[in-house]
């Protein structure tokens, strides 16, 4: 049986962690990428040794690279995701949009080797046919002038730019998709991201702002269970909710979370067989948000009963005087049982479960700042 | 051939009849760029085309002894050729000139500069003597150095051979702004610090050093980051600015301030075995923004840390700073303004491109 | 025509001068990138927009256009922002 690898994107690199048959000795393999922007790495599920990765460099504009050999070789995309060049003339309107970076890969549906989704910063919605060789921009959703309004500007929304984030492919249908935009709601689309729908109905806002205004909807993470994928779970910037279609409205299930711990956070974790389990990671969203784990004392919080109730997950996490926090890449499982779970944090350590959150070890520290943390097999 | 009439002596016998009864009068006849970086008290100064001119007016008896002196004692003969060929009866030329007065270490003075400034004492004269002897400088001009004020901001790779040359310039007032501590891993190319200052101050270790080199020069420890809040008052305080800075930030800062304030700014930046050198000059047009109007995010500049650098690189170009910063104060040749200079070390090329002033700049654009 | 490539770039190039021809320098990038997959999208968005910390020279001056008009002697210069001190 292979075993699990854990990729790790950061702000200067990429590395891989390879594990024992146990998950209990981690072998580091890297820098790949040194002193590039590593957004995302991800591998393919239907096609052992691919990899994406999403990178940029600041000066520079960015690459997408793909190896076939698990990280051994890369070849640089040939149209990485772009938007559309504006006409000759037709400036009126504005400069025509330029991706900064892409920030979230997802592979395609099962039945289609060689599809991938891209989400980019500022807000764009990619697909490539060709496992990541060529891009394609979503028009029905970029160009839409309906969603125009909706995604604002590259000024717009979280500090580093607008990005759109949690492309989710429904496993039982590719042409039903979701999207989280952040600044920007949720969405659907069932027609292979033709047209979208909003799907923000029992979401706040951030006080005294208007909830049915779309714009003012910020998902940080939005994930769909294999247990069931009728079933998401979403941390967004006002709570954590669970959504069970084919309802349409979210219930906030962070309101279960001990008062003083709170709801605020970025990752989301569902578990890969039990839909009624999930994690997440609060983080201090209090006055200036510090974006650091509350109180100094880093934990992540377990439901088990569709969130209904949380439990607190800190063992062998640093009692006190530990001010990271996990960014909503960062947080990932394995698909083995019981389910490993892997986070890495802003302060570039690199922390594993084989239990399910039971116990945590730090398996790397002193990484980069940890960007994206993903699972493959190999 | 130094003609019978004339005869020549060398500087002692020179001293020793200036010290005895009837002294003769000692006239200078080097060009007065000579003359005011170093010439005997009381000689009167005639540069040689003048001289049949003018001698007959400034000394109308034939029979007074002169002491004829330029440089080497070849334009010195020529001249005593001439004062002869006029009439004057007791001539000397001085052999060797004022090159061999001083070898022998007999006492000369730095005349006052013809602006009312104040001269230059004895040590000082010889200090910048290399520099007095240079008609684009002068002891005029080396007052103005001397009275001028410099600010570099980092006392880093760039910073240092910078500001080591404009203290051995005479540079009189250095600013150095640095929060940073000596580190091992700074002195492959830090050159103003020392094995033994590790762990100190940087704007101590580099006073240490300025000081051992020429104490003439006040240098103003400012041990903090240059931000938003004390930019202003610290540029304030400087007629030049000389970037060598670590980082974007500081450096859009110091553009945006020094435009405001009116001040140049010598900017230079590395990367690996790449420099690059320009001046914005008081008022910008053109500025840092103009070529690049907004910084890029932090990772886009990988600093020497994590980049590396060849330890000889910010030499060079931290070099090319100082002498940018001593033209724009001394306003001498053509300042490399509106011009971007490109080094690479691996090859061994320097290149320029031209600036243009962007109309639209958001910083010196349309004021 | 020679063509002056930044560091940052070199991973394409491995070298510092190259050559390549184009009637505009809309032809010369589009050169580079035919000789050198990739290149121009790191220098040029996809708006035709040279990216903001690169700058491209041609004999010594400016240029944003990509319709600028080549010669066969020019000479061509990319340069990025520095800042390490």
């Amino acid at each position: 049986m292979p075993n699990v690898v854990i990729l790790v994107a950061t702000r200067k690199g990429a590395w891989f962690f390879h594990g024992d048959a146990a998950r209990q000795a981690w072998r580091a393999d890297g820098p790949h990428f040194l002193g590039q922007i590593i957004h995302h790495l991800v591998a393919d599920p239907r096609q052992p040794g691919v990899l994406l990765a999403a990178t940029s460099t600041g000066h520079l504009g960015p690459a997408l690279m793909r190896s076939g050999d698990f990280g051994r070789t890369w070849q640089e995309a040939k149209r990485p995701p772009a938007f559309d060049k504006v006409p000759e003339g037709d400036q009126a309107a504005g400069k025509g949009r330029v991706v900064n970076h892409t920030f979230w890969l997802t592979p395609g549906h099962a039945s289609q080797p060689g599809t991938w989704w891209a989400g980019t910063s500022p807000h764009g919605l990619f697909r490539s046919a060709d496992g990541g060789d060529t891009w394609e921009p979503c028009r029905g959703l970029n160009d839409d002038p309906q969603y125009r309004e909706w995604m604002g500007g590259p000024q717009d929304g979280t500090p580093d730019g607008p990005k759109l984030h949690s492309v989710i492919v429904d496993p039982r249908d590719p042409d039903h998709l979701y999207i989280g935009m952040s600044s920007g709601g949720v969405h659907e689309s069932v027609d292979g991201g033709r047209s979208w729908q909003p799907l923000i109905d029992g979401l706040a806002v951030v006080e005294d702002f208007d909830p049915t205004k779309v714009w003012f909807h910020d998902p940080h993470c939005v994930r769909l269970c294999p247990g069931n994928p009728d079933r998401l779970y979403q941390q967004n910037h006002c709570g954590i909710y669970r959504l069970d279609r084919p309802g349409t409205r979210w219930e906030r299930i962070g309101d279960h979370m001990p008062r003083d711990v709170g709801d605020i956070g970025f990752p989301m974790v569902v578990h890969p067989t039990d839909p009624d389990t999930a994690w997440v990671f609060p983080m201090d969203g209090s006055m200036v948000w510090p974006r650091v784990a509350l109180e100094g004392r880093p934990a992540a919080f377990v439901t088990r009963d569709g969130g209904r109730s949380w439990q607190r997950q800190d063992q062998g996490f640093p009692a006190s005087q530990a001010w990271w926090t996990v960014k909503r890449q960062a947080m990932t499982c394995d698909g083995r049982d019981p389910a490993g779970l892997y986070l890495g944090t802003t302060s570039g350590e690199l922390w594993a479960s084989s239990d399910e959150g039971g116990r945590w070890t730090c398996i790397a520290r002193h990484l980069p700042e940890i960007y994206a943390v993903e699972t493959a097999l190999a | 051939m130094v003609a019978d009439l004339v005869r020549e002596i060398d500087a002692a016998e020179l001293a020793a009849r200036l010290g005895a009864p009837a002294p003769p009068v000692v006239v200078d006849v080097r060009n007065p760029d000579e003359h005011a970086a170093g010439a005997l008290a009381g000689a009167m100064l005639v540069p040689l085309p003048d001289l049949a001119g003018r001698i007959g007016s400034l000394l109308a008896d034939r029979a007074t002894p002169v002491a004829v002196i330029c440089a080497g004692g070849v334009r010195s003969a020529r001249a005593a050729e001439q004062l002869a060929g006029l009439g004057y009866t007791r001539v000397w030329s001085v052999r060797g000139g004022f090159t061999a007065w001083q070898k022998a270490g007999l006492p000369w003075i730095v005349p006052a500069p013809a602006d009312g400034t104040a001269p230059l004492r004895a040590d000082q004269a010889e200090r910048y003597a290399r520099h007095l002897r240079l008609p684009e400088v002068g002891p005029a001009r080396q007052r103005r150095l001397l009275d001028a004020r410099i600010l570099c901001i980092g006392a880093g790779g760039l910073g240092s051979p910078a500001a080591l040359y404009l203290a051995a310039a005479g540079v009189g007032t250095l600013g150095i702004v640095d929060d940073d501590r000596v580190e091992l891993s700074n002195l492959q190319r830090q050159v103003l610090h020392a094995t033994g200052r590790v762990g100190d101050a940087k704007v101590t270790s580099a006073a240490t050093t300025i000081a051992a080199l020429n104490p003439d020069v006040k240098v103003v420890q400012l041990d903090q980051r240059l931000v938003d809040a004390n930019a202003s008052a610290i540029l304030g305080d400087y007629d030049v600015i000389v970037d060598g800075s670590d980082n974007v930030a500081t450096r859009y800062l110091v553009n945006d301030v020094a435009l405001a304030l009116g001040k140049p700014v010598v900017h230079a930046a590395i990367h690996r075995f790449e420099g690059q050198l320009t001046v914005f000059p008081a008022g910008g047009r053109p500025c840092y923004r103009c070529l690049f109007p907004e910084p890029p995010p932090p990772e886009a500049s990988p600093s020497c840390a994590e980049a590396g650098v060849l330890g000889v690189l910010p030499g060079v170009l931290g070099i090319l700073q100082a002498t940018e910063a001593l033209k724009l104060i001394l306003g001498i040749g053509v300042p490399l303004a509106g011009r971007l200079l490109t080094y690479d070390a691996l090859s061994l090329t320097f290149s320029e491109v031209r600036l243009q002033p962007d109309a639209g700049c958001p910083a010196c654009g349309r004021q | 025509m020679k063509v002056l490539i930044p560091s940052p770039l070199l991973s394409y190039t491995r070298v510092r001068e190259v050559q390549a021809e184009g009637a505009t320098l809309g032809g010369l990038l589009a050169d580079l990138d035919r000789q050198y997959p990739g290149i121009r999208f790191r220098m040029v968005d996809e708006q035709d927009s040279i990216r903001p910390h690169m700058r491209i020279f041609v004999n010594g001056d400016q240029v944003m256009d990509l319709r600028h008009p080549l010669g066969a002697g020019d000479a061509v210069q990319i340069i990025q922002a520095l800042s390490g001190g």
